[in-house]
């Protein structure tokens, strides 16, 4: 559950990224965030991992206000969260399986809860082959999935996911989208910020359209570009 | 910190030493370095305590009482009233022609023969005064100058004034080099794991994000840290102890150090060993421990 109250974000050198933005996203839903560029899609996602602050409203998530959060609790926060990112961010210096061990060993999980899940992970997004090698040996898809495994393993309530298909070419994005698909399936919010047109037009979810700082569309099934 | 993640902790900072190879070696050198000069202070300063230490033991005050006295036989009371002094730890009585063959003693055969003709009481009967504080030495050669049946009394004071002086002043002074240089260390040390953490930022970014806690992505750089402290300290430990065994062999073998003896290595390796490891560990975790701080802030 993601609850945003009059949010608004001014950063700094005066840019008014968010203005008065109210949003709901219930347990399960899949959502897409769409709009331009500098639309404010990447500032919620920033706002939702608390690595940023709002100058002003609530934002509530998994029942917890991340506004008031102190420095400390962040990491505990974030453990809530899975998050995949454009450009994977996987640890250079460890194979697959240990990228996805590390979010599990941060959670302080034994070396038995680990042998098992990480496996479980790895065979979900279909790179059980692949468990050794190392970020640099894996073709980008391949990269992207071990991210979304690594995002998932703690099972998360929610799966933030910044343009994940950004670098993957149409054939390997759908794979990607079909995974992501699964994941909500088994119960996982998924909110997912894109540009990809035909993605959205085919999954045929929620669509939220933000533009200049502001939620200007929000279709429960919805297309990337309305017809208007 | 739990077992299971202590042993993660080293394993992953053993494994990011081998991963980072060329900054964990550029670190490894510059600890050495900053090791090495520490080690050349202390290896001074410890023999120049050593040094100082000799001198005050061979300090000793000579009293040469007058023909008179000693055929006299006021001997006996010229010592009782030394004795009641305070300050001297021992008193020695020397007959003088005791002196003079030992003296003799100590020359070449050539030498010896010219002093062949002299009668065997040439010198005067003396007494050899050892002193608990030698600074001492110039107020109680006065007093017992004071004394009759004294003919004259003869300390080496100046020389022990210059040699003090010297002691003291290279003994504070390398006290504060020591400081600055250890300062120096960590500071080039911190800014090495900066500019190695510089590289490593967006790996200690995923870990934020995954949700790692800074005590966790802390420990394995400050293990780090400390077992490339451990490893300078012992190459540096190595690197000292061949330097000074060449320079203590080069220096016995000089005229001038015929009178005074330099420490042996074996004596003092633990001296230099400790403080090594000490400070290497030391330099290493704060050093980690300093720059990695910037890039938590995430």
């Amino acid at each position: 559950m993601i609850l945003f109250e009059n949010v608004s974000k001014t950063y700094e050198n005066g840019v008014v990224a968010l203005h008065d933005v109210d949003l709901f996203i219930d347990k399960g839903e899949f959502v897409f965030l769409v709009g331009s560029s500098a639309a404010g899609k990447s500032t919620m996602i920033r706002l939702m991992m608390k690595e940023i602050e709002p100058t002003s409203g609530n934002i509530v998530i998994n029942g917890v206000d991340v506004c008031s959060l102190s420095r400390r609790e962040i990491p505990f926060f974030r453990r809530t969260i899975g998050v995949v990112f454009q450009d994977y961010r996987l640890l250079p210096n460890k194979t697959a399986y240990d990228n996805i061990a590390y979010a599990m060993e941060i959670v302080g999980a034994s070396r038995r809860e680990i042998r098992r899940q990480v496996p479980n992970v790895l065979s979900m997004v279909g790179l059980t082959h692949k468990a050794n090698m190392y970020p640099n040996e894996l073709s980008g898809g391949e990269q992207q999935r071990v991210s979304i495994a690594r995002a998932i393993v703690n099972n998360p309530a929610v799966l933030i996911a910044d343009e994940p298909t950004g670098n993957l070419d149409p054939e390997t994005a759908k794979g990607i989208m079909e995974l992501m698909d699964d994941i909500n399936r088994r119960g996982t919010t998924i909110i997912m910020a894109t540009h990809a047109e035909n993605i959205v037009n085919t999954m045929q979810k929620r669509v939220i359209r933000v533009e200049s700082g502001a939620i200007s569309r929000d279709d429960k099934k919805g297309g990337y570009s309305y017809a208007n | 910190m739990p077992i299971r993640n202590f042993k993660r902790f080293v394993s992953e900072a053993v494994s990011n030493i081998f991963k980072n190879g060329l900054m964990s070696i550029a670190s490894l050198f510059i600890t050495v370095a900053c090791l090495f000069i520490l080690g050349v202070f202390l290896v001074v300063t410890i023999n120049l305590n050593y040094i100082s230490k000799q001198v005050a033991d061979q300090c000793q005050i000579q009293v040469y009482i007058t023909r008179e006295a000693s055929n006299t036989g006021q001997i006996q009371n010229i010592s009782n009233q030394i004795k009641t002094i305070e300050g001297i730890s021992d008193i020695e009585f020397k007959r003088g022609e005791d002196t003079f063959a030992e003296f003799k003693a100590g020359l070449s055969e050539e030498e010896r023969a010219s002093y062949n003709g002299l009668p065997d009481n040439v010198i005067d009967d003396s007494f050899k005064i050892t002193l608990h504080d030698i600074s001492e030495a110039g107020a109680i050669s006065e007093r017992i100058s004071t004394i009759s049946g004294v003919s004259r009394v003869e300390n080496r004071q100046d020389m022990i004034n210059i040699v003090y002086s010297i002691t003291n002043a290279v003994r504070h002074v390398s006290v504060w080099i020591i400081l600055i240089f250890m300062f120096i260390s960590v500071f080039i040390i911190s800014n090495t794991i900066k500019l190695a953490l510089y590289a490593r930022r967006k790996e200690i970014n995923i870990m934020k994000y995954v949700g790692a806690t800074d005590s966790f992505i802390r420990w394995p750089f400050m293990i780090e840290g400390m077992l490339v402290g451990i490893a300078g300290a012992i190459i540096a430990y190595f690197i000292v102890q061949s330097c000074y065994s060449a320079g203590v062999a080069a220096l016995n073998s000089t005229p001038t150090m015929s009178l005074l003896t330099l420490r042996a290595f074996g004596e003092i390796w633990h001296m230099i060993l400790i403080p090594f490891v000490l400070v290497g560990v030391l330099i290493g975790a704060i050093g980690s421990a300093l720059s990695i701080r910037k890039y938590l802030k995430v």
